[in-house]
């Protein structure tokens, strides 16, 4: 069994926004097997977790959620990027990688040391 | 204008939300079919395949009072909440009620009447023009009448004249 993580805040947005971008408009279950999938299964979202952050997303109007018929023809709540989300995301995805960059610096093995 | 739209969201949330609980319902009742179907497809029971399904989910409740507060604006549906309680405490107790219902009226009260006379008597300025120039004047003499004799009007000019 994979160690599994905490989701930490902010990241599942950034998760969701590339998600919707990668496979375009999809419902609640695809998004958490998608990204439940890339993490290899080191995080796993419950409803609670995963709904709201998608309602968040919903009010910040960088998502818009229509219902409609899945591939099985079951009805279901598909939602898509919206272009002020394309545009987030491309910010958000600058901002992290920044971030992680930064990090990676302050945590390189120590050169100068023995 | 991100944190604009999201806060009118939510107040419309507020407003209009406990209509979309149906809808709610459904699409997380959609979320758990198309697991259990899933779960169905790699060779489980039904019942299994459900059972699974719905331990994954980490409860259908939850997660619909998770999107609620996401949903409205849950400080005002718990102020709301404690304000209920707290009528209803107070109902029970009526007797503890009075007392703090006439303790507070009498605080109230008395800290009103005693503001209102420092207000009338030193804050507010006086009713006339150049208030704060005005003099009261009066002088006396020994023997009966005389602790406070009247001026005539030339000496209260004169007065007037001097003090520019």
């Amino acid at each position: 069994m994979p160690e599994k993580f905490d989701v930490k805040q902010g990241t599942l947005a950034l998760m969701i926004l590339r998600t919707l971008d990668v496979l375009g408009p999809l419902h609640g279950y695809g998004v958490a097997r998608r990204i439940e999938e890339t993490s290899k299964n080191r995080i796993t979202l419950n409803y609670g977790t995963l709904y709201p952050a998608l309602l968040k997303l919903e009010q910040e109007g960088f998502i818009k959620a229509e219902w409609s018929q899945s591939e099985n023809n079951r009805r279901a709540k598909f939602y898509a990027l919206t272009a002020s989300g394309r545009k987030q995301l491309a910010r958000e995805a600058r901002d992290w990688n920044r971030t992680a960059d930064l990090i990676a610096a302050f945590l390189a093995p120590r050169r100068e040391s023995q | 204008m991100k944190y604009l739209r999201a806060a009118l969201a939510r107040l419309a949330g507020f407003l209009t939300g406990h209509r979309r609980d149906d809808e709610l319902r459904a699409e997380l009742e959609s979320h758990l079919e198309m697991e259990t179907a899933e779960n169905l497809r790699r060779g489980m029971q039904p019942d299994e395949a459900r059972r699974r399904a719905l331990i994954a989910s980490g409860g259908l409740g939850r997660a619909a009072e998770a999107v609620r507060d996401q949903r409205g604006l849950p400080w005002v549906d718990g102020l709301a909440a404690d304000i209920r309680y707290a009528l209803r405490a107070l109902r029970r107790t009526p007797a503890f009620t009075a007392v703090v219902v006439i303790t507070l009226g009498l605080g109230i009260g008395a800290n009103t009447a005693i503001f209102s006379v420092v207000r009338g008597v030193l804050l507010k300025p006086l009713p006339h023009r150049d208030g704060d120039r005005l003099v009261y004047i009066r002088h006396s003499m020994d023997g009966p009448g005389g602790a406070n004799v009247a001026f005539s009007v030339p000496e209260v000019r004169d007065f007037r004249d001097g003090a520019k």
